[in-house]
């Protein structure tokens, strides 16, 4: 089977000018159709006219399926708001946010504030210790260490993001909460408890716990984004610096981080949009309290957690207030992504541009 | 001379102290790396026996039987979802690639990149909607429904750039041959960048394997091996969570177990992506 | 697949990544289209959710019924609590339901044609976890319901002290773990707490936890694990969940309504349901049958019947009757099981009450489904 088509003017059939093979009542002539030269049924979509209603029929099969992407995001958001209606219409937005969640109490209650500011709180913990960690490693990685030991432990920490956060769960339940509860917070107590923050019977599952457990997990991530943006750092930045005398570190912190600056931005608020949407760890380790905290070290709980626990059984005016917690962590969590899409593709185009 | 500068000196060393911290923070990176691997292995791998991989789950409170019935789940349900997540991703890869250069194209790419951050349990909600309300019930189908769609952006990301990576030059040249643009497209880019698809594919499959969250509200959980994909089934992420939150012996020592298989299948694919990445880069280029 | 360029070299690791991957989806799709080999008799599966409270028993129960006379019957339990085996049971998503609270008015007039067969005899106990005290704390409904409200703070109340001499001078916090879901195990416990002590706890026994004090867990396993996990906690589980334990947790006794502080065992749990009389028809609503607090020198007060739900017309004919033929088993000889794992087993005169109702069960043409 030849793979190459063959062309008209090859002769397959004679040598019929063209405008002959026009049909006829556009004036071509009668029986001047090229006769069938046993034409391959696979050469079809592969000739003239026929390839060209195949490329635009792949283009439409791909560009339907991308549509496709588009569709399933609006369509997941618009089952969220459908199903919420109900807890939109008969609560109200007020009781949506009042200061208590408790679809049992009579009567129940639903407010969603305390679960906000446990998803709040325990990302801003996360990225707070989780980000300066990660722009560390990445420092570590881009400007310090040999070439032949940024592979190996880039993949380390990259081992990191392949766990699976039901056996950060695990492990935070069995090993890092009883050794923070042991261990570490007695002296945090002890020591720190004049900053306000420590107040309360400590217990290791709790806000801090889950903060500590979602540091971990957004490692990986800011410290794969932020060696992207140090790398996007052009040579000659530093180069400058090292020619004025400067010292190692402050190359970095003089010249580096200030022209990546808004890229680590974007890297953090991306680690925060993981945090915040982050379910099964924090759920294992957050000690479940629907209320308003006093201490980092008490039991709160964060909008996902409520959402794997009680979704399976709601039904009603509290499945339906359910899905509109999921409405407001959407919204939540698509807010912090745009912003850190935007930041990122700003410093890496900034980069380009400055090569 | 500039060395015996006393405020350099001192500017050396807080150079020192400070790039310590860095190698400081790649510390904390790795301790509790090594102490997960650590607790898990020590205290899953003892329960691993051959009735653990081969029997399925007799009981939900006592010891008994194994996590067979859960291994299978996980692989039917990220299997089925597999089949329907990655084509589906491929195909909006190919076409953000090859023919995606306009404002369409562009919002596509921004909604796959934001979609790819999704809260999980979202999309858990999303097919406990669509496809337990619908059917009435728990099933494996509902459960593979909420990660393909998880899959989709990966799949979609990576496609696009395994293809942009193919050279232009081999595009035109099959072109310049007579080869229309389809054609091109699945018999040359395509294969050309199977390798970066075959990685996206299975960096997607072992992200969805180690899920949790959507499948709690979907697959239902079971004690036997599932007929159909109507029925509902245990899964190995599962069993780790049923376990770890259930304060009874025999179930945790259950969950330590399919968290030592979870890890080892993650980690063996995780660590084959990047040889084979390695390897390729090493070769020279993408190619 | 060769390209006009020759073949780029692709490795036997992709390749056989690749090979892996669509093995495992040819593997899904040929799960989907799984049947059993032509001539064995056609596997049923019967699903139920519902009350934590006797979960473990009817995990014991599925396990010996399947291995010892019917490897046919599939009998999965889901748990969720009482609240939502209703829910379900109502929406006919499960075959069958456990809860520990009867159905009240609403519910039942939701769900027409519900049976409610109880089961068997559990009981509900406060577990605790203070370091340097063991087994056996005493417990009154009044201590019970300060503390479960929160008037009682610390261990080292009066009210405590008063019956525990061993807590003197434990300034600590008290950390109160209670059900986060619809809970019947919650609504036995709150029953006793309203029945007894109506001053101090003033909300009538409900599913539903009514205060956000301490923390929430998911289920009996939840409270369980809260409690284990939390130094100076205290909780309330159906007694096999402590057994289940082991040390991590104590529990301690209640004063009975006679006066005297009873552990729970299957023996004091079976004296309980002694002074049941008459018992509605399976078909009627069963709110209000309760056996708290009942007179008997050993009757322990917190002791209840778990219902099994199911419908009166079962629509499939395989499947009511696995079901009917289970529930007749587990009257009868799965009431051996029960003492040894937690519970008691039910007085004779339920037993012959639940056979009745059993037998009422049809299928869709209206054939009895017991033989």
């Amino acid at each position: 089977m030849r793979l190459l088509p063959m062309t008209h003017r090859e002769g397959a059939s004679g040598t019929a000018p063209r405008w002959r093979l026009l049909p006829r009542w556009l004036g071509g002539a009668r029986g001047a159709r090229p006769p069938d030269d046993g034409a391959d049924p696979l050469l079809v979509g592969l000739t003239g006219s026929g390839a060209r209603r195949a490329d635009a029929l792949f283009k439409g099969i791909t560009l339907l399926f991308a549509g496709l992407v588009i569709f399933l995001v609006f369509g997941i958001v618009g089952s969220l708001l459908y199903q919420s209606q109900e807890a939109w219409a008969t609560l109200g937005i007020g009781a949506l946010f009042g200061d208590e969640w408790l679809p049992g109490g009579q009567p129940a209650k639903f407010g969603s504030l305390p679960l906000v500011w446990g998803t709040l709180v325990t990302s801003f913990i996360a990225i707070l210790i989780g980000v300066p960690v990660s722009i560390g490693i990445a420092i570590f990685l881009s400007e310090m260490a040999p070439p032949w030991i940024r592979g190996p432990v880039s993949v380390i920490v990259e081992l990191l993001a392949a766990i699976p956060s039901v056996v950060y769960g695990l492990w935070g339940i069995f090993f890092l909460a009883p050794f923070l509860y042991d261990s570490v917070y007695p002296r945090l107590q002890a020591n720190w408890g004049w900053t306000g923050l420590f107040t309360g019977q400590s217990t290791g599952y709790s806000v801090l716990t889950a903060g500590i457990l979602l540091a971990i997990m957004i490692i990986p991530t800011v410290s794969a984004i932020s060696r992207e943006v140090f790398r996007a750092v052009p040579a000659s930045q530093r180069e400058a610096a090292f020619a004025i005398g400067a010292t190692k570190w402050e190359v970095v912190r003089k010249a580096v981080i200030p022209y990546g600056r808004t890229g680590l931005f974007g890297a953090a608020i991306l680690g925060l949009a993981r945090a915040v949407g982050e379910t099964m760890a924090v759920t294992m380790v957050i000690g479940n309290r629907n209320a308003f905290f006093g201490g980092l070290l008490e039991p709160g709980n964060t909008i996902p957690s409520v959402l794997a626990n009680e979704t399976y059984e709601a039904s009603g005016v509290h499945l339906s207030a359910l899905f509109a917690l999921g409405v407001i962590l959407f919204i939540v969590a698509l807010l912090i992504n745009i912003a850190a899409r935007i930041l990122v593709k700003r410093v890496l185009k900034q980069a380009e541009v400055a090569k | 001379m500039i060395a015996a500068d006393r405020n350099y000196l001192l500017r050396l060393w807080k150079s020192r102290v400070l790039l310590g911290l860095c190698v400081g923070a790649l510390l904390v990176a790795l301790v509790p790396l090594l102490s997960i691997l650590w607790e898990v292995f020590s205290r899953g791998i003892p329960v691993i026996n051959s009735d653990f991989l081969f029997e399925r789950q007799i009981y939900q409170f006592k010891e008994g039987g194994g996590v067979a019935n859960a291994i299978l789940g996980s692989v039917y349900i990220t299997g089925l979802a597999s089949l329907i997540g990655i084509p589906i991703g491929i195909m909006a890869g190919v076409y953000l690639s090859e023919y995606g250069h306009g404002r369409f194209a562009e919002s596509v790419r921004f909604f796959s990149d934001v979609f790819a951050e999704f809260p999980s349990i979202v999309i858990g909600l999303f097919a406990y909607v669509v496809v337990v309300g619908v059917m009435g019930h728990f099933s494996i189908l509902a459960g593979s429904v909420a990660l393909a769609v998880m899959m989709v952006p990966i799949v979609t990301r990576t496609t696009e750039e395994s293809l942009q990576l193919v050279p232009n030059s081999i595009r035109e040249a099959s072109l310049a041959l007579g080869i229309p643009k389809w054609r091109t497209t699945l018999r040359v880019t395509l294969s050309t960048a199977r390798a970066g698809l075959v990685t996206g594919a299975m960096l997607s499959f072992a992200r969805i394997f180690g899920e949790t969250a959507p499948l709690i509200v979907t697959i239902g959980g079971s004690l036997y091996f599932a007929g159909s994909i109507e029925d509902t089934s245990s899964a190995l992420t599962y069993v780790v969570w049923r376990g770890a939150t259930s304060g009874i012996e025999a179930a945790e020592i259950r969950a330590w177990g399919a968290a030592a298989l979870l890890l080892i299948i993650v980690l063996v694919i995780n660590i084959v992506i990047r040889f084979v990445t390695l390897r390729r880069q090493a070769k020279g280029g993408a190619l | 697949m060769a390209t006009i360029l020759g073949d780029s070299g692709g490795s036997k690791v992709k390749h056989l990544a690749l090979l892996s991957v669509i093995l495992m989806a040819a593997t899904a799709v040929a799960g989907c289209f799984g049947s059993p080999p032509p001539g064995e008799k056609p596997e049923v599966t019967l699903n139920g959710a519902g009350a934590t409270f006797p979960a473990p028993l009817y995990d014991v129960w599925q396990g010996r019924y399947t291995a010892e006379v019917d490897e046919n019957v599939h009998i999965n339990y889901g748990g969720g609590g009482s609240g939502a085996g209703i829910t379900q049971i109502t929406a006919r998503q499960v075959d069958w339901a456990g809860s520990d609270a009867p159905m009240n008015a609403n519910e039942f007039s939701k769900a027409p044609g519900i049976l409610h067969i109880p089961s068997a005899l559990g009981a509900v106990i406060p577990i605790y976890k203070v370091p340097g005290v063991g087994d056996g704390l005493n417990f009154t409904a009044q201590t019970l319901a300060n503390i479960f409200n929160g008037n009682i703070a610390k261990w080292d109340d009066s009210a405590l002290v008063a019956d525990n001499p061993a807590l003197a001078g434990m300034n600590n916090d008290i950390t109160v773990v209670h059900r986060s879901d619809g809970s019947g195990t919650t609504f036995v416990f709150t029953s006793y707490l309203y029945k007894v002590d109506p001053t101090n706890w003033t909300t009538p026994g409900h599913k539903n936890w009514p205060n956000n004090l301490g923390i929430g867990g998911n289920g009996n396993a939840g409270v369980s694990s809260g409690v284990q996990q939390n130094d100076y906690s205290i909780g309330y589980v159906e007694l096999s969940y402590a057994a289940s334990a082991g040390s991590s947790l104590n529990y301690g006794r209640v004063k009975s309504h006679d006066g005297a502080f009873l552990e729970a065992t299957a023996d004091s749990t079976a004296a309980a349901a002694a002074g049941l009389s008459t018992l509605p028809a399976g078909d009627a609503s069963w709110e209000g049958v309760e056996i708290l607090d009942q007179p008997g020198a050993n009757a322990y007060p917190i002791a209840a019947m778990t219902y099994v739900l199911v419908y009166k017309t079962q629509l499939d004919h395989a499947k009511g009757t696995a079901l009917v033929n289970f529930l007749w088993w587990a009257i009868h000889d799965g009431q051996s099981d029960c003492a040894p794992n937690g519970y008691a087993p039910l007085p004779s005169s339920a037993v012959t009450h639940n056979e009745a109702t059993l037998n009422s069960i049809v299928d869709a043409s209206g054939n009895r489904l017991h033989m």
